[in-house]
This record gives structure tokens, sequence and C-alpha cells, in this order.
């Protein structure tokens, strides 16, 4: 970027958002909560309160477990609607010897350690590094000018301006805990203070922007949680593990258990420390970043990062350290968008939390998933749409493109590597079935509907967060239109986690109960599809449709509110005359014609042949009616509609198809009802009777066509994913980007 | 007491190759000594990748701390020198192997004047210095200046009072 370029580009404002790395913070905290809760309580359950037997409790479950899988030999095909469902209740109550105490001890005992380690911490480290306060008598200038740094970083706190005697480098550290804020200066900072003032007030600058951002708590705690969690907990639980093993003898569900424990563990152990890293090296671009904003430290910050000695690494080193590399702080003082940027990383971060999380029902004993669902749905919806939030501000402000396909499918892995476990598959282990053909016959299509589902819905969120963004920019209460959109994709991830989490459970019983010796392939193909029919229609019609219309209604509230200007909390630059908004996205109703002309073309057909086989052969037409062509004459025009639409539309294309569908649907719903009048009325003149007035038929055949409608509808949304991917053009903005008006601002305009 | 006077000897010297290199580093001199001689191993620089730290391995660092590391050891050996001189001095049937050793070994802290040192002395003294400054990462001009302040101290004989 040019040096012009810059002067003139407005910046999007990484801070207009909740960043990346609160939600990162707090999903660091509840996966190693969760894994705590769930695995240390375990442990230290079966350490000092080993499983009591109770004859009766025992049978009961046995007896349960055996129908449940059926074991009994008595098969029941009509519990197929019940297995699609939920499991159902075992009626056994509580297990007699089950305590949660010891997972809440351990809970409190880690977060006891995590928050005397992080009170304790400051005083540690004045003392080991000798630390003293400043001595500005013999600097009286140091003083005032340190004062007036804080003011001119916003920092209203408290600081303490500490010295490290020791330490001949130039070096900051911001440090502390709540209501005592450290900023340490080594005595090379000291002597630079004469020798080079602006890069004195640089680095300076950039610690205190460290505490201007809330860094100190969050990266202290971080750093607590990972010393915690590694020392006090996945040690002391492996070899308790082993020993377990050791006693008991590898067999059967204690590997199982020991297996995922250590999966779980030595996999946190090493996601632990990586996300904590990547945390860091985030919020040092982040106090760059404001650093930056104040007077000269860009460039102040640029010289230091330009001559500073170390060399660069490769990607491992990139991945270790918790500083990133100078290049990328150069690169993030003039360019914030990396700041703004959602990783495949940080998807997979939070994906892996919220499976590990979804075990705390086996442990809460909560009977309705549902309820586990919406928790964990809600917080994915607050860590996603943040992220594709600040993704489109991006897109908004620089007109770059945007980029959440791998955060799709880095979501989608981590949710299939948190949920699925050797316990998991060792649960639902048949005896009479090989465990291989399960995991090759469900375990992993699950993990590709997982992947595949997480990736439509982080685009879903992407798409109607760019139609509503412009929205936001222009409204007064743009935290309204952000709380309606984590809303919405909060109701996406509860429809999405409660198809298609249960599903390898679900296919798992409904073989063992009811299609044993069919392929397991085919059996979790068979739940996949008709998973949905168990549902209430008219529930999955308003959601298909809601999902549909919302970003389009953003669309057309942004056509109303047209502005030449981003609002001013989107950039942290002010924006230039000339500055021109992101070309509005135009909302397409011309291409849900397809729906309307499909569906009258499909009436015109289904009177025509009503009308010609009723005249031809009266008891055709009956048969008809009563066969398959009606099904077929509803739901082959929807998916058509479906089709034209989506191939037609440039942007928001899957959107487009279901409406276009929905609208073919209620056309030829209560068109061929009418139709299939006007043939009986046509039947009856040439019979020369009165044309039938008996409206119940036609209300009853209404109830039929409404089943086929919403068939109809689910096969179309399906044809309208498939039609967008084979017809796969670039979004209508992507195609801005390349052509003649690809930069945001061009002073020749 | 006796390393009270050593300790002040070393701070003296110090001192003076820090007024003659970096003079604009006397305001921080006195509390660097202090905390440098309640704990000298810790006189290093920081680690780099610390979190919230600044994360970058300048170029630039103080000679305060490196001259009083340097001034350490050329003490150490000024006095290793005094002590070998005292014992040359010594009947030759005292020169046995209980006393080599203790010469071999590092010598305790001294509170004997210093020696007045010949011009080769000073050299060598030099050389030594410029190498132990390179050991400690200084730049070559950093080292320079120092050593060039330690032989200039120990050749105008500087004192306490310094």
């Amino acid at each position: 970027m040019s040096a012009a370029g810059e002067a003139t580009s407005p910046r999007p404002n990484p801070f207009a958002i909740p960043s990346a790395t609160s939600v990162r913070f707090a999903l660091l905290a509840i996966a190693t909560s969760t894994a705590i809760f769930i695995w240390g309580g375990a442990t230290l359950s079966r350490r000092i309160a080993p499983l009591t037997t109770d004859p009766a409790y025992d049978a009961c479950e046995r007896q349960y477990w055996d129908k449940v899988i059926h074991r009994d030999g008595n098969a029941d095909p009509s519990a197929l609607d019940t297995y699609l469902g939920n499991l159902p209740p075992s009626n056994c109550g509580p297990h007699p010897s089950i305590s949660l105490w010891p997972n809440f001890a351990v809970l409190a005992f880690f977060w006891l350690i995590v928050l005397v380690l992080y009170w304790w911490m400051p005083a540690w480290r004045l003392r080991r590094r000798r630390l003293r306060p400043l001595a500005f008598d013999e600097n009286p200038a140091l003083s005032s000018y340190l004062t007036e740094l804080r003011l001119t970083a916003g920092v209203t706190e408290e600081v303490t301006f500490v010295a490290n005697y020791l330490d001949p480098g130039v070096s900051g550290l911001a440090f502390g805990r709540l209501g005592r804020r450290y900023v340490a200066l080594s005595v090379g900072m000291l002597a630079l203070f004469d020798r080079d003032r602006s890069a004195f007030r640089a680095i300076v600058l950039h610690e205190l922007a460290h505490l201007r951002n809330r860094d100190v708590d969050v990266a202290f705690i971080t750093i607590a949680v990972s010393r915690t969690y590694l020392v006090v907990i996945v040690l002391p639980i492996m070899v308790a593990s082993a020993l377990d093993l050791l006693a008991g003898g590898i067999h059967g569900y204690i590997l199982a258990f020991a297996v995922t424990l250590i999966w779980y563990l030595v996999f946190l152990a090493v996601v632990v420390p990586l996300i904590r890293n990547s945390l860091l090296r985030s919020r040092e671009l982040h106090a760059d970043a404001r650093a930056a904003l104040w007077d000269k430290a860009s460039d102040d910050l640029s010289r230091l990062f330009t001559q500073q000695r170390r060399r660069q690494g490769g990607w491992l080193s990139r991945l270790l350290a918790v500083h990133p590399f100078p290049s990328d702080r150069i690169t993030a003082l003039t360019d914030n968008r990396n700041l703004l940027a959602i990783g495949f990383g940080e998807a997979l971060t939070m994906g892996l939390t919220i499976g590990l999380g979804l075990d705390l029902r086996d442990v809460l004993g909560v009977e309705n998933i549902s309820f586990i669902y919406i928790f964990w749905a809600i917080l994915l919806a607050l860590g996603m749409g943040f992220s594709v939030w600040r993704d489109a501000i991006n897109w908004y402000v620089t007109h770059g493109p945007t980029k959440v396909n791998m955060a799709g499918v880095g979501l989608g892995m981590g949710l299939a590597a948190g949920i699925i476990s050797p316990m998991e598959v060792n649960w639902f282990e048949d005896p009479g079935r090989p465990i291989v053909s399960y995991v090759v016959g469900v375990i992993l299509p699950w993990c590709v509907v997982l992947v595949v589902g997480s990736w439509l819905c982080v685009r879903w969120m992407s798409t109607a967060t760019r139609s509503w963004l412009p929205v936001a920019a222009t409204t007064k209460r743009p935290v309204l239109v952000v709380m309606i959109s984590l809303i919405a994709s909060a109701a996406l991830f509860i429809t999405f986690f409660n198809y298609a989490l249960p599903l390898a459970q679900q296919a798992a019983v409904i073989q063992t109960r009811t299609l044993r010796g069919w392929p397991q392939e085919i059996v979790f193909l068979t739940i996949v599809v008709t998973r949905a029919a168990t549902e209430p229609r008219v529930l999955v019609i308003i959601i298909l449709l809601g999902f549909a219309i919302y970003p389009l209604v953003g669309v057309g509230l942004t056509r109303r509110l047209r502005t030449t200007s981003p609002a001013s909390w989107l950039t942290i630059n002010p924006v230039p005359a000339g500055w021109r908004a992101r070309e509005q996205l135009t909302p397409r109703f011309a291409v849900v014609k397809a729906g309307i002309v499909t569906a009258l073309l499909a009436l015109v057909l289904i009177f025509t042949c009503y009308l010609v086989g009723g005249l031809a052969a009266p008891t055709t037409l009956a048969a008809a009616v009563g066969g398959h062509l009606t099904h077929a004459l509803v739901i082959v025009p929807e998916v058509i509609a479906a089709i034209i639409a989506t191939a037609r539309a440039r942007d928001f294309r899957v959107s487009y198809g279901i409406i276009s569908a929905f609208i073919a649907g209620v056309v030829i719903t209560i068109g061929e009802r009418i139709a299939m009048q006007l043939a009986l009325c046509a039947m009856a003149m040439t019979h020369n009777t009165s044309c039938p007035s008996d409206m119940n038929p036609f209300l009853r055949a209404l109830d039929v066509m409404f089943y086929d409608f919403f068939w109809g509808l689910e096969l179309a949304f399906i044809a309208a994913l498939l039609t967008a991917a084979v017809t796969h053009r670039r979004l209508q903005d992507n195609s801005v980007v390349t052509s003649s008006v690809a930069a945001p601002f061009s002073p020749s305009r | 007491m006796t390393w009270e006077k050593d300790r002040q000897l070393v701070a003296s010297l110090a001192r003076q190759v820090v007024h003659y290199a970096a003079p604009d580093e006397l305001p921080f001199f006195k509390a660097t000594c202090d905390a440098f001689f309640a704990a000298p191993k810790l006189a290093r620089r920081g680690h780099r990748d610390e979190p919230l730290g600044f994360g970058l391995e300048t170029a630039f660092t103080v000679i305060s701390t490196l001259a009083l590391t340097v001034t350490v050891d050329v003490f150490k050996q000024l006095t290793e020198e005094h002590i070998r001189r005292m014992i040359d001095k010594t009947a030759p049937t005292f020169r046995l192997a209980a006393l080599s050793k203790l010469f071999h070994r590092p010598p305790e802290q001294s509170a004997d004047p210093l020696p007045h040192l010949h011009q080769d002395q000073i050299t060598k003294i030099r050389e030594l210095a410029y190498r132990r400054a390179r050991q400690l990462q200084a730049s070559e001009e950093q080292a320079t200046l120092i050593a060039d302040g330690i032989a200039k101290a120990l050749a105008s004989q500087f004192t306490m009072e310094d």
C-alpha cells in the first residue's frame, strides 16, 4: 500500500465489535472447565467413591439397554419415530452411587488455584525480577512525561511504573491484577528516554494500550488457566488413570474410558497452550493497532519493528511464539484487516469447545438434550457471530472479500473432534457388529455432515451479516442490529444441533432396533434424509423460510437507508471525501418469478391432464389424484423453481431458491385444488350435472397437498444448495472487487 | 565489612566507566548498582517473548549493567594478580600445594588496596574486559567503550571517593 493510499484509505476499526480474543478467552475457560468438570470429576469419583452395585438398578438398566439396542430379539419397527426423536427415558432413576460433588469440587479447586495465581502473580513478578518503583527524583521530567502518556492513552486506572534495573535491553511489560496495574520499564528503556524519545514513547504507549484494551486480566488469567490445567489437572489425572488401568486391567469400558480421558486431556494439553499463544499474539497486534491511533506512534513502532534483530522463523515458530513476527506487526500498523479476519484455528477451537461441552449432558443427567443444545448454541452464536461481524466490517470498509469458508470447515472439524471419542464409539458397540464398520458407516459420514452443516451455518451468518451491516452502519442503534443478528445465529445453531448432533446415536439405535442387517451407511443416510420428517412440518417450513428471508430483509432496508460514508464507529481514521460505500446488494426479487412461472406452467399441465384424463376416462382421474402423480406435480415444480431461481440469482442464491420454491408450492397447492374443481366441473357439465359443492374432500386433499408441499420445500432446499454449489459463481461483491471499482476510495473519483 | 569495601571499589570503577562511556546513564546508575549487587545473576537481558511485553530484541542496550558485570570480573582478576604477587613475595618454601590450590580458586573478597598496575597489565585487563563485554553480547562499540573506560580508570588509579 502506498503512502498516499495509507493516508486516504479508510481503515476498519478492530475495536468496533468485541474481538475474537475475548471469545477465545471465554472458550478456553469453558473448554478447560468442561473437561475438568467431566473428566476430573469422573476420575476423582472413581478414586474416592468407587461405584457401588445396586442389583435392582443394574437389572433395570440392563433391561433398558437390551430393549433399546434390541438384544432381546423383539423388533418393534413402529418405534422408528420414537428413536428418530430421542432415546426413551430409562425410568431407572439416578445411579445410587453417582454424585456430582466431586465434579464441582474439582472445578472449584481448579478455579481457586487460577484465581490465587492471578492475584499473586504480580507480587511474585515484582519480587522475582526485583522490580522497583521508578526513581523519579533523579529525573522529574520522566514522571510528568509518563503521566502525560497515560492520559494520552486514555488509561483512567492508576498505573504504577516500576523499573527493572537489571535488564540492559529495551523492554516494557504491562502486568498486574484488578486494582493494581503496573508497567515495568527496563533500564535500557529509561536510557532511551533521553536518547530516543519517540521510541520510548511508542513502547510505553504500546504497554499502556494493553491496559487500555484490558488485556492484562485476560492474558494473565489465560496463563494461569493454562499452567494450572497442565500441572494440577492433566498430570495427576493421567497418573491416576494409569494406576486404574494397571489395577483393573485393560478391557472394554475401562479401556475406552482411559483412551477417551487421555484423548481429551492430551489433546487439550496441546491445544490450550496454542490457544493461549494465539490469544497473546492477537493481543499484541491489538495493542499495536491501539497505539498506532495516537499521534505518530505508528511511525515510531514501525521503525522499531523494522530495526529489530530477531530472525523470522517458520510456521512452527510462529505457532509457538507469544509475540507476532515483526513483519506481521508492521503490517498490522497500517492494515487492520488481519485483526478482523476469522481464522481456521479460531473456529476449530470454538467447535472443539462446544463438542467437549456437549458431554455435560451425560454428567449432569439432563434428560432434555435441547437445553444443552440451546446453551451451547447461544455461546457459539456469540463467538462466531462477533467474528463474522468483524469480517463483514472489513468487507464493508475496505471492499475486501469475505473469508469465512475455512472458518466454517474448522468449526465443523472442531465439533467432530470434540464430540467423537472412544467412549462414544464404545457406547454403541454392538457385540454382533465390528466396531470398524460402525466408525466407517456412521461416525465418518456423521463427521462429514457436521463439517458441511457448520460450513453452511457460517456461510449463512456471513451472508446475513453482510446484508445487515449497511443497516447497522446507518442506524442510530447498531447494537440492536447486532443483537438481532446474534439471536438469528443462535436460532440457526439450535436448529443445526437438534438436527445433526443426534444423527449417529439415532443411526446406531435404529440399526440395532429395527434395521438389523442393513448396511450401516444406508441406515445413516436414511436417518439423514428422514430426520426432518419427524419434526412438525409447519415449524420446518417457518424455519426454512425465516432463514431465507432474514438476509433479504436486510438488503431491502439497506436500499432505503443508502449512505455514502460509513458510520464513524466502523473506521479508525476519518473517511476521506469521495469514499464510496460498498456497492449495495440489490434485492432481485425478479428471480422469484421463477417460482410463479414454474407453478403456473405446472398448473396448466395439471389442469390439462385432469381435463383430458377426466374427459377421456373419469376413473383415471381418481386414480391419478389418489396416486403418485399429485405428489410429483407438487414436489417437482418446487424443486425446479428452486433450481431456476438459485441459478439466476447472483447473491443470496439459496435464499431466493427457497423463497421461489415456497411461492411455487403455495401456488400449486391451492391451484391444483382449483384445477381439480374446474376439471370436475367440466366433467359434470359434459354429463349435464352440477359442479360438486362439497368442500370437505377439497380440504382433506389440501392437507395431503400440504404434506407434499413440505417435502417439496425440503427437497427444494437441497436442490438449491446443490445448484449453488454446481453453478458456482462469484458473488456479486467479489466481481465488484475485480472490476474497475475495486478500491474503496480512489482520488480520481 | 570486607565485601562492602570491595563492592564500593567495584561500584566506583564501574561508575567511572559509565561516566566515560555513557554519561547519560548516570542518573540511573545508583539504582542499577543497588539492584545489581542485590542479585547479580539476574543482570541480563529480559526474556523477549514475555506475554504482554514489547517483544522485540532491539540492538540497543545500556552500558551500566554490562559495566558492572565486566568490572566485577576485572576486579576478580586484579585481586588474583594481587594475591599472586603476595605469594611471589613470600618465601618459596611456603609455596605449597595448599596455597597453590588457593591460588587457583576464585579469590575471596579482599579489603587490600589495589596494587599499582603497569601499562602492560592494564593492557591485559583491557583485553579481558573487552572479551568479557563481548561475551555479554555488548556491541563492538560498547565493548570498546567499556574496556577503554576500565583501562582509563585503572591508569588514573581511581579512588573510592569517585
